[in-house]
């Protein structure tokens, strides 16, 4: 227990709560409650990390770090793809956002070379953030990044029922409306000096969400009918919501760090909304990923190198 | 029923009514640089114009750790038009048209790609760029009313140009390997093209003067530039792509639609 009075433990703020933030001030300098949140962090640090070794703390502003977007747009018939809010990070606060808007509705099902015209909007951002990393010591380190995402996710499909022939000839065909999100994120440890990685097996088990309805026709007897509908969330989190969890990694024995050494935790976060609506004799889809704005964004808590 | 055919010719020009367009685009744009539509699909039935424009632009980020800087553009311009004054029997259709288009790329590097220290652990290190400007289409002859189709007998080679440039290094049990490679040149096309479809309906694929009959036209449009490098890249690259079918007088044109 000597070693954890003897360790400088600034204290992210946002990572432990205002009441768990009082009650660690009030007791910095002896062995009270605050002790139950160090002991954690002693468990938590691999062994053979070099005698003397004291945890660092990285929260906002991450200073030095270098971020980049990525989007794209894919449009057919009538869909629209929106940029509520293009990808950004705020190095300052630690908050990555992005809203996503896709839109869809039927508009004359006119057919080219018999095909109907599909209506479809995918829309789909990323921002790949680099935060440099203090290694202050050599030997084995165990690095938390700790993450908040909030967020809010809107689906909607509507249409009638009915779905009409595309030529008056066809056997066979088939109408439906889906309304998509995937969001998800990974990270690595990269040394910029020998260019080796440090990966983790924290897995962020991100969204899936797919809402999707068909009208599947086949006139080969008098059932001229068919119809399917599901919503389904295929894992991960809801789609809307607040949540926290933290990437770990272990970078010890022939991955141990070098305080020589330039290192960054590479981030990667992506979202894509993928809506569409085709045959049917009217209807509309929207789906909407709001990660911008109402306090909502991915929010990097803290970084802990023990 | 139709009258019996082969009749004398029916030529079609604009104005093309009925015609059914379907526009279709998708932009990508990341890391450092950009891409985008300088001109949105269209189709203008009065004339028979139809045509987009695109770009795009990717350097090197300069930033340690690597960035794809990947930028492109992909349009589609899909058209049916509906054929007038079939007779019964073998027909011979040709669309012809004219396209006024110029296209331009560009790779421009410098320097050796670097590759971090080797340590007796597994090193690599990549940086790659790329450029590619391209047109393409294609057509065909579609019975609306039993679903059948006809394809040309000929085909349009379309029109692209890229360049190519990529230098690796991976090191393992003490030893370095670098490859490097270069395709392709810096340049495009530009100008302008005729071209003539031609659709043999005959024998079993004869029309019927009762049916529907339409010409499904498809025109796609590629812009792509990438710099991709990891961990470090070049001192400087540049990608660059720029199409035009839709600006300054270029445009696509059907001129005819010929019916014997």
């Amino acid at each position: 227990m000597q070693q954890i009075t003897a360790r400088r433990v600034s204290v992210p703020m946002s990572a432990l709560g205002s009441r768990a933030n009082r009650k660690l001030r009030g007791s910095v300098s002896g062995v009270s409650a605050g002790a139950a949140i160090v002991v954690v962090l002693i468990a938590l640090t691999p062994t053979g990390l070099a005698s003397g070794t004291h945890g660092v703390w990285e929260k906002g502003p991450y200073k030095g770090t270098t971020w980049y977007p990525y989007t794209a747009v894919y449009v057919g018939g009538c869909g629209s793809a929106k940029f509520l809010a293009k990808p950004h990070w705020n190095a300052s606060s630690g908050l990555g956002t992005f809203s996503l808007n896709g839109t869809d509705r039927i508009c004359g099902n006119k057919t080219v070379g018999g095909q109907v015209i599909n209506n479809y909007a995918d829309v789909n951002a990323q921002f790949r953030v680099a935060i440099p990393l203090h290694v202050k010591t050599s030997g084995a380190h165990l690095i938390t990044a700790n993450w908040t995402f909030t967020r809010s996710g809107t689906f909607l499909i509507s249409a009638a029922t009915a779905c009409p022939k595309p030529t008056s000839t066809s056997t066979y065909w088939q109408c439906s409306m889906f309304d998509q999100l995937q969001v998800f994120g990974y990270a690595n440890i990269q040394d910029l000096t020998n260019g080796s990685y440090v990966t983790t097996p924290s897995s962020w088990p991100g969204i899936y969400y797919d809402l999707y309805q068909t009208n599947g026709t086949s006139c080969y007897g008098v059932g001229c009918s068919g119809w399917y509908q599901y919503s389904v969330n295929y894992g991960g989190w809801p789609v809307s919501g607040n949540t926290s969890f933290a990437w770990v990694f272990n970078a010890s024995a022939q991955q141990s760090m070098n305080a020589s050494h330039q290192y960054i935790l590479n981030v990667v976060w992506y979202g894509d909304m993928n809506t569409g609506i085709n045959g049917y004799a009217s209807g509309t889809v929207i789906g909407a990923f709001n990660m911008a704005t109402l306090g909502n964004g991915w929010k990097l808590n803290y970084i802990h190198i023990s | 029923m139709g009258a019996a055919g082969p009749l004398a010719s029916v030529v079609m020009k604009a104005p093309y009514r009925k015609t059914v367009d379907n526009p279709t685009y998708s932009i990508a744009t990341g890391g450092c640089g950009n891409a985008g539509l300088l001109k949105s699909p269209f189709w203008y039935p009065a004339t028979g114009t139809a045509g987009f424009a695109e770009a795009a632009h990717a350097k090197s980020c300069k930033i340690a750790g690597g960035v794809n800087s990947d930028n492109n553009g992909y349009t589609t311009f899909q058209l049916a038009v509906p054929l007038k004054g079939v007779t019964t029997g073998g027909h011979f259709v040709l669309a012809n048209w004219t396209m006024t288009v110029s296209g331009t790329e560009s790779v421009v590097t410098t320097g050796a790609c670097p590759y971090p220290v080797y340590a007796g652990h597994y090193v690599s290190s990549s940086c790659y760029a790329y450029a590619l400007v391209s047109i393409g289409g294609y057509a065909y002859l579609h019975d609306m009313t039993n679903g059948s189709s006809v394809y040309p007998n000929n085909y349009w080679p379309g029109m692209f140009n890229y360049t190519q440039e990529q230098n690796s290094t991976y090191c393992y049990s003490g030893n370095c390997y670098s490859s490097n490679s270069s395709n392709g040149a810096n340049g495009g096309f530009s100008g302008g093209t005729t071209f003539t479809w031609n659709f043999s309906a005959t024998g079993y694929q004869s029309m019927n003067a009762s049916h529907h009959y339409v010409v499904v036209v498809n025109f796609y449009g590629s812009v792509v530039a990438n710099v991709d490098e990891s961990p470090y890249g070049y001192p400087t690259a540049k990608a660059s792509a720029v199409l035009n079918m839709g600006l300054a007088g270029d445009s696509w044109v059907l001129n005819s639609i010929t019916i014997s």
